[in-house]
């Protein structure tokens, strides 16, 4: 079954790059993952969807104190996603071969009811991966010292710049 | 010598796989499986079903990709289940089971690794194992 088409939304590409940190939660493959830009800006992808060409992912920038809330299971995954600095999330279709072939930037609430998380989507120890736990304790550390980790917060992303191909994740090492 | 199934794959990479300290068993296993029994994706590690999604992670992943996950019980396999539809909505139906199926591994089988706290464990099958012939559904997810 074909996805959804979001013509109206498609874009050329990101106007950024991103280096995967870790899994927050992994099943047979990832199903939410951390990731950061050039600038150490904080993104989470999600999986959403897929037929028999594409996975489509969900992609919305972050925060070092929103993450610090949902470690703390004051924010579920879907207010990360409404709360998001941007307003905005990307979905991207990758194909079998690891190519991003399409990008969409939708406004947050452009996104399909089935594609967002439940309200229950809290962060659950026993459930998360070891990497989870791990930024958790990092960033309850962090911010007990610095108060504030992030003075630039709810900087958006720059607009994005038209890309022939468009920029593929980094293969981790 | 007993053969893996997917040996030639498993015997590619670089980190032993299955892990060393993987061994048989005899265990009740639970596993997320789809409307029938016979669905040719049920028993397939996710590896397989499409190699290319995994070429860029870690070895250890890989690996890991290429065995069947698990459960030593229903409540885990639920719980588990639970979790990840509240991130994947009603998507996870279509992409993880319908349902919920029983049976047993038997240390002749294959190779088991350690349960993890989820209840969770991964698992490599020898050659000629048909896990459609000794699972039964035992209900919705």
């Amino acid at each position: 079954m074909m996805m959804q088409p979001f013509d109206e939304y498609k874009i050329t590409g990101l106007d950024f790059k991103l280096r995967k940190l870790g899994n927050l939660l992994y099943h047979e493959g990832p199903i939410e993952t951390h990731y950061v830009n050039e600038n150490d800006e904080d993104y989470l992808l999600l999986w959403v969807d897929g037929d028999d060409e594409f996975n489509r992912w969900l992609l919305f920038k972050t925060t070092i104190p929103l993450l610090d809330d949902f470690f703390q299971k004051e924010l579920t995954t879907l207010d990360l996603i409404h709360k998001n600095p941007d307003g905005f999330i990307y979905l991207i279709d990758i194909d079998d071969n690891l190519v991003h072939r399409r990008f969409y930037k939708l406004p947050v609430k452009k996104i399909p009811g089935d594609y967002l998380p439940s309200r229950a989507s809290f962060f659950e120890e026993l459930q998360f991966e070891d990497y989870a736990l791990q930024l958790k304790n990092y960033l309850s550390l962090h911010l007990l010292r610095h108060g504030k980790a992030y003075p630039n917060q709810a900087r958006s992303s720059v607009s994005l710049a038209a890309e022939p191909d468009g920029p593929g994740f980094e293969k981790p090492a | 010598m007993e053969q893996f199934k997917y040996e030639p794959f498993l015997k590619k990479l670089k980190v032993n796989c299955p892990p060393e300290d993987f061994d048989g068993k005899n265990l009740e296993a639970f596993r997320w499986v789809f409307d029938s029994i016979e669905h040719d994706d049920n028993f397939k590690p996710q590896y397989f079903k499409n190699p290319k999604r995994f070429d860029a992670l870690p070895e250890e992943e890989i690996c890991q990709s290429m065995g069947l996950s698990l459960f030593t019980n229903e409540q885990s396999a639920r719980s588990r289940f639970t979790e990840l539809i509240k991130l994947m909505g009603k998507k996870a139906y279509q992409t993880l089971g319908t349902n919920l199926a029983k049976g047993l591994v038997l240390e002749n089988d294959g190779v088991s690794g350690p349960v993890n706290e989820k209840g969770h464990f991964t698992f490599y099958a020898y050659e000629g194992v048909d896990f459609t012939t000794s699972f039964k559904i035992a209900g919705k997810l």
